[in-house]
């Protein structure tokens, strides 16, 4: 399959089981991934990221609305740092599996 | 009687024999070794506690044995008949120590085992937990702390309890390296005593083991509130003092610093998260060991030691202090699911039979062990199959026998199907308590290895609905996939995936997409070689998570004469359910690839775990539940359809030894003349060739160490000179095709 004929749609969504979020102080969170039994520590930003893709629909939800109801949540304006920050903290999070990307291709 | 008022040659004579029996904290271990320098560094080491045999059935069955590697002389050391690494001999205690230190880690279910040195405060209100990695200073600052009079809990790990987060005394030696070394021997000429000195290669230098002073080797089981994690941190010409750790640097620290915190699942979460909730955290800054346990010492001595570490604080830290519900004083052992009890009777050691001879290099070697090791081996493996088969009644069984039938379903990976089957058939109370504990530790192990499979699976998953494929799950991911019961208890170790040639490319691409990678250290022309004359990719593992996947295009390497395409086996397979892109083999196909697995990659040291999968595929009760394809397609198993394709694809040689060996080494039935109407050859023809007879000795353990030397070269043997690589030697077209890929460069 030659991928540059083809047409990509990605959407973000949390992992199969909901992750335990805990608080560890005002600005940090412990979070741990029922599903590989890991943990990680994420900032409020990455919990907002998180809660929106939890209570999302479990089809998933495209980047940019991602970042809007994060921001939103936060009440923060999107601005470009809040974007790029925002932008790796999903990658970062779906690297330790806390949440995924879907990949959907179809032909032209 | 205590150990040091042992001789040496009393002590090594134990410890060639039946062992030393020493407890560490909760833990019961037996130490067995033949080498002298072993000997003198328990009798010094652990000189204070009690002379006893092992206890049957112990936490730990520990062994440094000697070898060869290379024409350098070495030891391997072996945990519960694993035998898992090899040390220079220049390092034999380090490997006794190293492998004991492993155990708390790895071995460890009931307890969260953070890397850390932990120190009982003068005023005994409760212990200080220094974490580091090896190299922060943890060992010179515990020793210092230890041969100042404070009573030190260990200097490499800290025991907490899941359930009430106390700490436990280990009453263990500290290691001390290079200069370290020398500041100790330096400031305390008097009171630090060493076992014998190793050589460090790197960083060049001395080795050694300081001996647990009395109060600290008393305090081995006791258990202690945690007060305060101090990181230590060495910087020059500076005074100690205390320096604010933030909570979520601590949390993410401490989950990188205990090595069995995964494993330990929503147990270990809870657990460090009370500990980072409750306990101050602080980074230790200081240039002198010395100066750091004044400064410490005087903490405590002005009253409550953690209001103190908080007062001394620029910045205040309101940490919340979650009741911890621990008297400081208390010796009592925490409440764990099956406690083992510690030993009651001591039995005197005594000279055994075995008879001792000793080199001029002060090596040992035993003789009179080899046979009865053996007898007792032959008899762990029929009761580990009798009660697999679920033929066999455990409760009649003594504890030595519960011994052995540990060691050698440790050692055959069988340990936590055996924790599977007792746990499904019988009231777990009737096994003995300690034979319980290591059970439940084989069911957590397991429990932990399919939760990483599974979350694997989900992630390939994605991968092939993404790349519109449909991967052929293999071996142990197939066996779990078709629910198999016997498959249960089964671990895997790699997720195996069979694919159309035409398929690989998309699966690949997405496979990188998702963070995948191949090892770093393989260039281009490895990478392209494994396309072009192996039967997979070069292994991908994801650059987080680590577990390898490995994609085949084909079952046996392009390169062997006995290669074939697998376009019919992908067209036989079927799906694992409706909405899963996975399939499985067809079962004659699953038996095929489980024997030509083992038969053509060599690696019978896992024999008995792949014949007893064998096994259980052929054998139609154990197949999956009734709504799985795997039971609906057949119920009896299609042999003729096995011989068939046997013939077919000219595997007879290698499916008739396969199926023997099993037939005598897991008790797998075969239909009378089976083998004769397959190779034209009787059974026992078969079984007298020399590569049967290797492959029998490079699958069974034998002799006290498990892997007498006999096995040992056998071992070597099939995984270089198998019959089948042979062939592949042998054939010419091996060697133009070689050629050819020299040529491609």
């Amino acid at each position: 399959m030659e991928l540059h004929n083809l047409t990509k749609t990605c959407v973000w969504r949390a992992g199969e089981t909901e992750p335990e979020v805990r608080c560890l102080n005002e600005v940090e969170f412990a979070v741990f991934n029922r599903d590989s039994w890991d943990s990680s520590v994420i900032n409020a930003i990455d919990a907002a990221l998180l809660s929106t893709l939890v209570d999302a629909s479990p089809a998933g939800v495209p980047e940019g609305e991602v970042l809007e109801r994060a921001a939103r949540r936060l009440e923060l304006e999107a601005d470009a740092s809040f974007l790029k920050y925002s932008r790796e903290s999903l990658k970062q999070m779906a690297e330790v599996g806390l949440i995924c990307k879907d990949i959907t291709i179809e032909d032209q | 009687m205590k150990i040091s008022e042992c001789s040496n040659s009393e002590v090594a004579s134990i410890l060639a024999g039946v062992g030393i029996g020493i407890r560490f904290g909760p833990y019961e271990y037996r130490i067995q070794s033949p080498i002298n320098d072993i000997a003198i560094a328990v009798r010094t080491l652990y000189g204070d506690r009690e002379f006893r045999t092992a206890v049957e059935c112990p936490d730990f069955r520990v062994r440094v044995d000697p070898g060869w590697h290379k024409a350098s002389r070495c030891v391997y050391a072996s945990v519960n008949g694993q035998i898992w690494k090899r040390w220079p001999k220049r390092l034999t205690v380090g490997a006794l120590e190293w492998v004991c230190n492993w155990c708390f880690f790895r071995g460890t279910a009931g307890k969260f085992a953070l890397h850390a040195a932990s120190a009982e405060v003068p005023s005994g209100k409760g212990a200080i937990v220094f974490p580091g990695l090896s190299g922060a200073g943890k060992s010179t600052l515990a020793a210092t702390l230890m041969l100042s009079g404070w009573r030190l809990l260990s200097d490499e790990v800290a025991l907490f309890d899941l359930q009430d987060h106390s700490l436990t005394g280990l009453g263990r030696s500290t290691v001390l390296k290079g200069e370290s070394l020398k500041l100790i021997r330096d400031f305390f000429p008097e009171k630090a005593i060493f076992g014998p000195v190793g050589r460090m290669l790197e960083p060049p230098g001395p080795v050694a083991h300081l001996r647990p002073t009395t109060e600290t080797t008393e305090i081995s089981g006791q258990t202690f509130l945690p007060l305060a994690f101090c990181f230590p941190e060495r910087q020059l010409n500076t005074s100690p003092r205390l320096e604010p750790f933030e909570a979520g640097l601590c949390f993410s620290t401490l989950s990188q610093l205990g090595l069995n915190y995964r494993f330990l699942g929503p147990d270990g979460f809870e657990t460090l998260l009370t500990l980072t909730k409750a306990c101050p955290a602080f980074r230790l800054v200081y240039s002198d060991a010395t100066d750091a346990e004044r400064f410490l010492r005087e903490l405590d001595s002005e009253g409550d030691l953690q209001n103190k570490l908080s007062e001394s604080l620029s910045t205040t830290l309101q940490q919340s202090r979650l009741s911890l519900d621990i008297d400081p004083k208390s010796n009592k052992q925490p409440p764990t699911q099956a406690k083992r009890p510690a030993p009651q009777t001591q039995q005197t050691p005594s000279s055994s039979s075995t008879h001792i001879e000793r080199d001029d290099t002060g090596w040992v070697s035993v003789t009179g062990q080899g046979k009865a090791a053996s007898a007792s081996l032959d008899s762990g493996r029929h009761h580990l199959f009798a009660i697999l088969r679920g033929e066999f009644d455990w409760t009649a069984l003594t504890l030595a026998e519960w011994d052995t039938l540990l060691l050698v379903a440790n050692h055959f990976e069988l340990a936590s199907q055996l924790a599977t089957s007792c746990y499904s058939r019988h009231d777990a109370m009737d096994i003995p308590a300690p034979a319980r504990v290591a059970l439940e530790h084989a069911q957590q192990a397991v429990t932990f290895n399919h939760k990483l499979h599974n979350f694997e699976l989900q992630c390939l998953q994605r991968i092939a609905k993404a790349s519109h494929t449909q991967p052929v799950l293999l071996k142990g991911a197939a066996y779990l996939a078709c629910r198999h019961p016997w498959a249960q208890g089964r671990k895997t170790n790699d997720i195996d995936l069979l694919l159309e040639p035409n398929a690989l490319n998309a699966f690949e691409r997405f496979l990188q997409m998702e963070g995948y990678e191949p090892d770093s250290e393989l260039t281009a022309s490895d990478r392209r070689y494994y396309r072009k004359w192996l039967h997979e990719l070069p292994p991908y593992k994801h650059s987080y998570r680590k577990i390898e996947v490995d994609v085949h295009f084909r079952l046996l390497p392009v390169s062997d004469p006995r290669s074939f395409p697998t376009d019919k086996w992908i067209e036989r397979s079927h799906r694992v359910a409706d909405d899963s892109p996975f399939r499985v083999l067809d079962r004659v196909d699953q038996v095929l690839h489980a024997i030509v697995n083992l038969g053509h990659t060599g690696e019978f040291r896992r024999a008995v775990r792949d014949t007893w999968d064998i096994s259980n595929l052929l054998n139609p009760e154990n197949c999956g539940p009734d709504n799985s394809p795997a039971a609906t397609a057949s119920v009896v198993f299609d042999w003729a359809e096995l011989q068939h394709r046997t013939k077919q694809l000219r595997l007879q040689k290698t499916v008739s030894k396969i199926l023997l060996l099993g037939e005598e080494l897991v008790g797998l039935s075969l239909p009378e003349h089976f083998i004769e109407d397959l190779t034209g050859k009787s059974n026992a023809r078969i079984r007298s060739s020399t590569v049967y007879r290797t492959m029998k000795t490079a699958s069974l353990p034998d002799g006290p160490t498990l892997r007498s030397r006999k096995r040992y070269h056998a071992l070597w043997a099939m995984e270089h000179f198998p019959l089948p690589k042979l062939s592949t030697w042998l054939d010419p077209l091996t060697w133009t095709k070689r050629f050819h890929f020299m040529t491609d460069e």
